[in-house]
């Protein structure tokens, strides 16, 4: 398994793009169709379905949205869309009039929506030999393809969990334009070496993408795209950096899944804090250890704070849920998978000794990735916070969360049972602290992630073809 | 079957004692390898007992030997007699015992 970020992705075909200008070999019709229609998607999931303008940057999203509609008749829908008549027209080259005639005498199948027809993309799929570029396709241009549809992918899989796609306009409108320019790259190129009968796709491509490159206004850092993960397909874990990865993709799966009880147990919640804690410490063991490579620089996170400052209010966190309990028990699959998860990431750190120090010598350890991996990490521990906040008033407004007796403000009716330390049902007031102190664990620790990604933003430049292998992708 | 539930339940009390054993251990560092075994500890004595009562002095020389103590405890738990899932916690125990003694050989 490896991780990868969809800006990563992008930088990939980037590369790609111009690694495909130097190459002789000529292309086929399949693959500058596959090609084509990657490049429709790629910008369609950027924009979003559906998108419309917005007030963040109504220039930019603008200038995106009409680059869209401008692309030459998309050869093949997306599917699953509900389409106007004018939308279904523009795939199938005809006007909205011989659409609606072509619904209304029972040739094609439309449902009534806002007093008007809405066709289901599918049913205009004409094109069902279009299929995902072939990974196992050396070529220079399906290379290209298969990268540009993991990029897709890794945005699709991103709003698909997360219920939300890109917000930022600006970041969507940079993104659209350098995926332009390098289809207008590929598209020239494309036209010198495929056959002239099969010349006019590419030369409308070409023509319409380096028009609507001018239109879209340049970025050179997409902080969303890089919060976007995708992970490969799991194979075995064989490296440090594998069973990092692995163990932290479980562990974060498991926290999901008991943090989903209807009555959780609070030491879970608390381990969650503290393996956010260990989580802190590798990263800071993999940024100061001079191992090798150049991310030693001083590292705080994003607002001046330093690793150790987010750790200690994350054990602040952990202390503050210490006095209660919902009396449950963890989970095996938790506790099997917060294990493996310390045992990772202490292996990792013994990696990250200097040669001189004592200890096993520096592994073949690649430190960026692993970085990545401890970032997206502590963005899940970002978002198991907030739900252990919501969790807390749920738990305090059920009475199903309870606390010593001698834990709480001494109160006439507690003394028996502060006397024998018996639990007692804890009220609002008495959590008072346990909120406010997952609440700042949480405002701290949502520093780390967007700092490490940063960080591997600009050394993204220097780093070797990024870990990703050759996901396939989906048209 | 209440001499079962003591055992278990000191197996919790000697997994917590040896958690607050592993936490002296990371002389309140942090990001000591100690403390975030010690929570690991807890973990598993949760799985056992969510609610017992950590002791706070260790009679063991090594966390490893807290741990082997728990154990011990729950193997005087009768097979019939304690939580069905009991081996499962039991192993949990060792494979954090293990770890202990992995961090007790590091230099």
């Amino acid at each position: 398994m490896s991780t990868t970020t969809a800006a990563m992705l992008l930088a990939i075909v980037d590369r790609r793009a111009r690694e495909l200008s130097s190459s002789p070999d000529p292309i086929s019709l399949v693959q500058w169709e596959t090609f084509d229609h990657t490049v429709y998607r790629c910008l369609h999931t950027l924009l979003g379905p559906g998108r419309r303008l917005t007030g963040h940057d109504a220039a930019a999203a603008a200038a995106a949205i009409r680059a869209f509609a401008e692309y030459p008749a998309p050869l093949k829908p997306m599917t699953g869309e509900l389409l106007t008549p004018a939308e279904a027209a523009r795939l199938l080259g005809v006007t909205p009039y011989a659409v609606r005639w072509r619904i209304e005498s029972g040739h094609l199948p439309a449902r009534r929506m806002d007093r008007d027809y809405r066709i289901v993309s599918d049913d205009l799929d004409n094109r069902p030999d279009l299929v995902p570029a072939d990974p196992n396709d050396t070529h220079p241009l399906a290379r290209v393809t298969v990268a540009l549809g993991a990029m897709s992918d890794a945005v699709v899989g991103h709003r698909a969990s997360r219920g939300i796609g890109l917000t930022d306009d600006t970041e969507i409108a940079a993104a659209m334009r350098q995926v332009l320019a390098l289809t207008a790259v590929a598209a020239r190129h494309t036209l010198g070496r495929c056959p002239i009968a099969e010349a006019d796709r590419p030369l409308a491509v070409a023509q319409y993408a380096t028009r609507a490159v001018d239109t879209l206004e340049a970025r050179t850092h997409y902080p969303q795209l890089w919060a976007i993960t995708s992970s490969t397909s799991p194979a075995p874990p064989v490296s440090a950096n594998d069973r990092l990865e692995a163990a932290l993709r479980q562990w974060n799966a498991a926290s999901l899944a008991h943090l989903k009880y209807p009555v959780p147990s609070t030491d879970v919640l608390r381990n969650i804090a503290n393996e956010g804690v260990h989580i802190l410490a590798t990263t800071e063991a993999l940024i100061t250890g001079g191992a090798v490579g150049d991310l030693s620089t001083p590292f705080t996170a994003s607002g001046g704070h330093s690793l150790r400052e987010v750790a200690s209010s994350l054990r602040a966190a952990d202390l503050a849920w210490a006095p209660f309990t919902t009396a449950m028990p963890p989970s095996h699959d938790y506790v099997t998978a917060s294990r493996a998860a310390f045992s990772a990431l202490t292996e990792f750190r013994s990696l990250t000794r200097t040669p001189d120090s004592e200890g096993p010598p520096v592994g073949e350890i690649d430190r960026a990735r692993a970085l990545l991996d401890l970032a997206v990490a502590m963005r899940d521990v970002i978002s198991h916070l907030n739900t252990m906040d919501v969790l807390s008033r749920r738990l305090l407004d059920s009475q199903l969360l309870f606390v010593r007796a001698r834990n709480v403000a001494p109160r006439v009716d507690l003394l028996e049972a502060r006397s024998r330390g018996q639990l007692v049902v804890a009220r609002p007031q008495d959590a008072d602290g346990l909120t406010r102190a997952t609440r700042a664990a949480s405002e701290l620790v949502r520093t780390v992630p967007d700092g490490l990604f940063t960080l591997l933003a600009e050394h993204s430049k220097s780093m070797a073809e990024p870990v990703v292998g050759e996901p396939v992708h989906q048209l | 079957m209440r001499q079962t539930i003591d055992w278990v339940t000191k197996a919790a009390g000697s997994l917590h004692t040896a958690a607050v054993h592993a936490d002296r251990l990371g002389q309140a560092d942090l990001f000591s390898g100690w403390a975030a075994l010690a929570d690991q500890i807890r973990l598993v004595a949760a799985g056992l007992d969510p609610v017992a009562v950590p002791h706070e002095t260790s009679p063991w020389p090594s966390v490893s030997d807290g741990l082997t103590a728990a154990l011990d405890a729950l193997d005087r738990v009768t097979t019939h007699d304690g939580p069905t899932d009991l081996g499962l916690w039991e192993w949990h125990v060792r494979e954090v015992r293990d770890l202990a003694v992995r961090l007790e050989t590091l230099p």
